[in-house]
């Protein structure tokens, strides 16, 4: 991958990132405008700063799975509110092309946008998959308590008996 | 993409594994050990101790005992601690994390024998209703079955912990079948085991100089009924699929992991020092701003 592509899909990222924040900014902005009777009838404008680049980077030539570059990736939201520039920062971390952390940082300078903020981070859910055991390099694993072969045994019969 | 290669983790110089209180069991020395079988034996001893007072599912321990009629009784010296955090848990989740649900894990059929059959379940008692806890010293009001499963384990991590202490042990792991207490320098990386599927994790937590417990209805799953009942609806929460806790003992995180099964987080952050992960029933994750792990994120 090229470094020109490797920031045209960075910036891809930053973009999507950007437009997840506008949305909820758009979205506290248009609930706030409809509680309180006021007439704003523009979106809220935005502009965008990038505070960082990667902190990592993989130099992968041929990888066709990779979507992104590894790295973390972080980014401001800015919007106009009726109290005044607001912003919102994000931060996400790509592994393999696995988002594998990620931040959403209120920074609402009046408490109504505090309120809204911490709202939108409050309702972003995080959603988690599976990762193969043999892809990692671990010290232990932590679950569920291992149980007892008394237990396992009598499950076993149980479930036989419910067969038979 | 040529795989960078995994770093390297710090390996144990010798290791104890056994199955003991239901479980099994890994000890990890990350020092050289002088006398082995001496320290296996004096840690055998010490958890029979403990056994033999807390366990509900052996007929010669003393709960068995209380079980069986109503008195006085003599605690050990280390039961204060113990149930003093109870007393501690029960209250902060409005008396549903409560060592008297022993006799409800028996009528849904987790009894000494594993018969597995549940039978017409009731409420247990009130704390105060039915016991009295005083320096060593129980006085029951009526016959109590008391289970310590919820923090006893993480309980007695510590104490083996404290008796690696004095035996001049400072950099060790105790993992009881996923409850871990970690001290000394070492950084571990523990993977978060994933409930359906125990070949993945969801993520990796890192941990150092403290203890990480899991919690998780998928092993101990019997009829509609799991590791933990609530007492007052006489049902296994199924909201949860799993969740984790850190704090500086295992018995903290070990309780914790429980009590986050009927009380909110943050309620209990009031009253308790830890960290948490929650995975839920809709695969969605919760956890608090200072647990160091990192999960592996759904993209779509």
């Amino acid at each position: 991958m090229s470094a020109e592509s490797a920031q045209r899909q960075k910036t891809l990222v930053i973009v999507t990132v950007l437009a997840v924040v506008v949305i909820a900014a758009a979205v506290a902005f248009y609930q706030r405008s409809k509680t309180s009777d006021s007439t704003v009838t523009s979106t809220p404008s935005q502009s965008s700063n990038i505070n960082s680049s990667t902190s990592t980077q993989s130099n992968s030539t041929n990888d066709a799975t990779a979507e992104y570059a590894d790295g973390t990736y972080e980014a401001t939201g800015n919007y106009r509110s009726p109290g005044g520039a607001e912003s919102v920062d994000v931060s996400l971390t790509i592994v393999d092309g696995v988002i594998t952390e990620s931040t959403v940082m209120p920074s609402g300078n009046n408490r109504e946008s505090k309120e809204y903020q911490s709202q939108f981070v409050s309702n972003y859910k995080q959603y988690v998959v599976g990762k193969e055991l043999a892809d990692l390099t671990l010290s232990r694993v932590s679950g569920s308590s291992l149980t007892p072969l008394g237990f396992n045994q009598a499950v076993d019969a149980i479930r036989s008996q419910a067969q038979s | 993409m040529p795989s960078a290669p995994k770093p390297s983790l710090k390996q144990p110089l010798s290791t104890f594994s056994f199955e003991a209180i239901g479980t099994a069991w890994t000890i990890e020395f990350y020092e050289p050990l002088i006398d082995p079988s001496d320290l296996r034996v004096l840690i055998d001893a010490r958890i029979e101790q403990f056994d033999r007072t807390y366990s509900r599912f052996r007929a010669d321990s003393l709960v068995s005992h209380i079980a069986k009629s109503v008195g006085t009784y003599q605690f050990p010296d280390d039961a204060d601690l113990l149930f003093e955090f109870y007393k501690r848990l029960y209250h902060a989740t409005d008396g549903l994390m409560t060592p008297l649900i022993g006799s409800v894990m028996v009528e849904a059929g987790y009894d000494a024998a594993y018969s597995l059959q549940p039978g017409q379940l009731h409420q247990p008692p009130a704390w105060t209703e039915a016991m009295v806890f005083n320096n060593g010293t129980l006085t029951t009001n009526q016959p109590i079955l008391l289970d310590f499963g919820a923090a006893g384990k993480g309980y007695l991590i510590d104490i083996l912990g404290a008796l690696l202490k004095q035996y001049g042990i400072t950099q060790y792991c105790i993992d009881a079948g996923g409850d871990i207490l970690s001290r000394g320098n070492q950084k571990l990386h523990i993977g978060l085991e994933h409930p359906d599927n125990i070949g993945q994790v969801i993520g990796v937590a890192e941990l150092h100089n403290s203890s990480i417990c899991g919690s998780a209805g998928n092993r101990r799953t019997w009829a509609q009924f799991h590791h933990t009942i609530n007492p007052v609806t006489l049902q296994s929460p199924t909201h949860i699929k799993a969740l984790w806790t850190t704090a500086d003992s295992a018995m903290l995180a070990d309780g914790l992991a429980t009590a986050l099964y009927f009380t909110e987080p943050a309620r209990l952050k009031q009253s308790f020092a830890f960290e948490y992960a929650i995975f839920y029933e809709d695969y969605s994750l919760d956890h608090s701003p200072g647990l160091t792990a990192k999960f592996f994120e759904r993209t779509a």
